[in-house]
């Protein structure tokens, strides 16, 4: 949503009553991407994966249903640019862009965020942390 | 893609980071605009027919300033001397195409009962004068009902109309700013309280309403920091290790700026 708003400052697209309403709407769409994402990655930690493999084995999986969701809403959302009234056509289109924008930072940011923080998303750390929780739920 | 990750993971995050950035300084340039017109390209019907409007009409929005005061106050030489002052005021404001008042009438009526002399286009400085002016006009149907559109029976209350040409909320929204500015000071120490009124009004309101303010905000809230205030909070848990995480901000309470201070 940061990079969609900074695009509508730098293309002068104004915010308007359709624009204003497309933080919600995107991030009502995008964010189910990504809790796939680290739900799948946990799942494959869980089973015993390496920090890699479940990335990898996340992106795989989820990351093909991700692309095909947002190319689909991309598409759709796409159909409004067609539109005589221009908030309408921006509302289609910037929501077409953030869809893209929101599988890219699936597939680049949320694997690097998880690589450079191995203190909080390492699959050591959370297979720590489920043994941790485990035994307090034993107590 | 992942591979390619978390073997440059740095590199993503410094890009991420250049494009947030970037984004951020994007956002500054951000402004809202709830001109109905704007929001058809410059070949549309509408659009056409809001510039002819504009370019040799009076313009497409229109905005009042409100005046009351005790009654026949409207017709007092002083308050009308004024009116007319801050009539010539706003007619000076760029973007104004027209405004009317009552002063128009008793201009009009005054120039008329002395043999249409140009130079009789004044308020008369005489109060007796200016109510048998206007009581003459109301004598007919039309002037009556012309009356009824700028003053109250009882001159308690009398309106200017202002018209605007079509332009962008942020231009209408500093024009009305100005003029209620120009309103306020013109009344100064007087018995008639000058209001800023109107379907112009409205239109630069919703502006505020569709984000502008709380744009505003967002950034003033950024500058001015967050308060993050974690408290525990003994009497969600009875074991008291329940935390309750609280974010509140420390500017002042939500309010549309009506100062003037937006960019244009």
């Amino acid at each position: 949503m940061l990079a969609i708003l900074g695009a509508m400052g730098w293309l002068d697209i104004s915010l308007n009553v359709a624009t204003v309403m497309l933080a919600s709407v995107a991030l009502g769409v995008v964010d189910d991407d990504t809790i796939h994402f680290i739900s799948r990655y946990r799942r494959e930690v869980a089973e015993g994966e390496d920090t890699d493999g479940g990335i990898m084995a996340a992106t795989m999986h989820e990351g093909r249903a991700a692309f095909t969701t947002a190319l689909i809403n991309s598409c759709a959302y796409a159909v409004l640019m067609t539109s005589e009234y221009r908030p309408t056509a921006w509302f289609g289109g910037l929501l077409a862009l953030t869809m893209a924008v929101a599988f890219l930072a699936e597939v680049f940011i949320l694997p690097a965020t998880i690589k450079l923080l191995p203190s909080l998303y390492s699959a050591e750390r959370l297979r720590a942390a489920k043994a941790a929780s485990g035994r307090v739920a034993a107590m | 893609m992942a591979a390619f990750s978390m073997r440059r993971s740095r590199l993503v995050m410094v890009v991420a980071a250049i494009v947030a950035v970037l984004s951020i300084a994007g956002h500054l340039k951000l402004r809202v605009d709830t001109n109905h017109i704007n929001f058809f390209s410059k070949g549309h019907p509408l659009h056409e027919s809001a510039d002819v409007i504009d370019r040799d009409l009076s313009g497409v929005y229109s905005f009042q300033v409100f005046f009351e005061g005790p009654p026949d106050s409207m017709r007092d030489p002083a308050i009308l001397a004024r009116m007319d002052r801050l009539q010539q005021e706003i007619l000076a404001l760029p973007n104004v195409r027209k405004a009317v008042s009552l002063v128009d009438y008793v201009k009009r009526v005054n120039r008329e009962l002395n043999d249409g002399r140009k130079d009789a286009e004044i308020v008369p400085a005489s109060a007796e004068l200016i109510a048998q002016e206007l009581l003459v006009l109301g004598l007919s149907d039309d002037g009556r009902r012309e009356l009824e559109h700028v003053a109250a029976s009882d001159y308690s209350r009398a309106q200017m109309t202002v018209r605007l040409a079509s332009m962008s909320s942020d231009i209408v929204f500093a024009q009305i700013n100005e003029a209620e500015t120009l309103a306020k000071r013109a009344f100064e120490g007087t018995v008639v309280k000058p209001t800023v009124t109107g379907s112009g009004r409205l239109f630069a309101h919703a502006r505020s309403l569709s984000g502008d303010v709380a744009v505003e905000q967002l950034r003033d809230r950024v500058r001015h920091g967050v308060r993050r205030d974690f408290r525990r909070s003994s009497d969600r848990s009875s074991s008291g290790c329940w935390r309750s995480c609280r974010i509140s901000f420390r500017c002042s309470p939500f309010s549309a700026r009506w100062d003037g201070s937006t960019s244009r």
